[in-house]
């Protein structure tokens, strides 16, 4: 299963509602067997990522530090902003974000 | 099943303050001292302000929804304020500026069993009929009311 990693401040409030958007959305598309969004408090989405060659997506609903981008690009994750599943403007743009993110991890490397 | 979490206690749609930091002190010292949040709530909603700002702009509402980690939280709770003219404040998100004047502190105790109430009222501020009850709205009685209404049959 692959994750896409959904980071707030403390993991409580607007990092669920967020990774439910998605998940949502994943389920749609009969994508839900495959990936699916875990919401988690931004501390620990450095340690994930390094440790989770899983993660393929990172959705922070405020923007990653210097520290924390320089883990994101050096697992080649795709970092998607949180904040159109909140408002709903811009959305459909997420959603196409993580479903080309989606297609380019589960792909089969091709020989 | 929500019906607890809101009160007309905990609305407050003439606050006349000057910034966040006097809102925080506002509305934080009056939800500490009716109970549902400890002595710390004031500190803690700064603090996470300042780290990751709560303001939204959707298509009709600018929002902003103050919340802290649930170990400041004694019962959970949604406050409503509507400030009586904007306030300076920031996005959640990319931090850019922005002017507010209704806000909803959330007091979240167990996210797992308030997700679907969250969802709910996230949903709600993108809904256009909703938002325009909600900026008419200028009594406490009637604000309960629409929350309860909307809100408080969700299941989880």
């Amino acid at each position: 299963m692959k994750i896409i990693l959904v980071c707030c401040g403390s993991g409580v409030a607007t990092s669920p509602q967020v990774a439910n958007k998605i998940n949502d959305f994943l389920a749609d598309k009969e994508l839900d067997d495959v990936v699916q969004a875990e919401p988690h408090p931004v501390e620990t989405a450095k340690s994930r990522i390094e440790t989770n060659p899983n993660i393929i997506v990172y959705v922070g609903i405020a923007p990653a530090d210097d520290d924390l981008r320089e883990t994101i690009e050096e697992n080649n994750v795709t970092e998607i902003v949180g904040v159109p599943w909140l408002t709903g403007i811009g959305e459909n743009e997420a959603n196409a974000k993580v479903l080309a993110a989606v297609e380019l991890a589960t792909q089969k490397p091709t020989q | 099943m929500y019906e607890s979490m809101f009160s007309k206690s905990l609305v407050n749609l003439n606050v006349c303050v000057n910034n966040a930091d006097e809102l925080f002190d506002f509305i934080g010292k009056d939800a500490h001292e009716k109970g549902f949040a400890n002595e710390n709530y004031v500190r803690g909603l700064k603090k996470r302000e300042a780290q990751y700002p709560t303001g939204l702009i959707f298509s009709d509402i600018k929002l902003a929804l103050p919340h802290v980690d649930s170990i400041y939280i004694n019962k959970p709770f949604i406050y409503v304020a509507k400030n009586a003219f904007p306030l300076k404040w920031f996005q959640m998100g990319d931090s850019k500026e922005m002017e507010v004047n209704n806000f909803l502190f959330l007091g979240i105790k167990e996210p797992q069993k308030q997700v679907g109430l969250l969802s709910s009222i996230i949903a709600s501020f993108q809904d256009k009929s909703f938002v325009d009850d909600f900026k008419k709205i200028d009594t406490s009685d009637v604000m309960v009311k629409l929350m309860i209404n909307k809100f408080a049959q969700i299941a989880v």
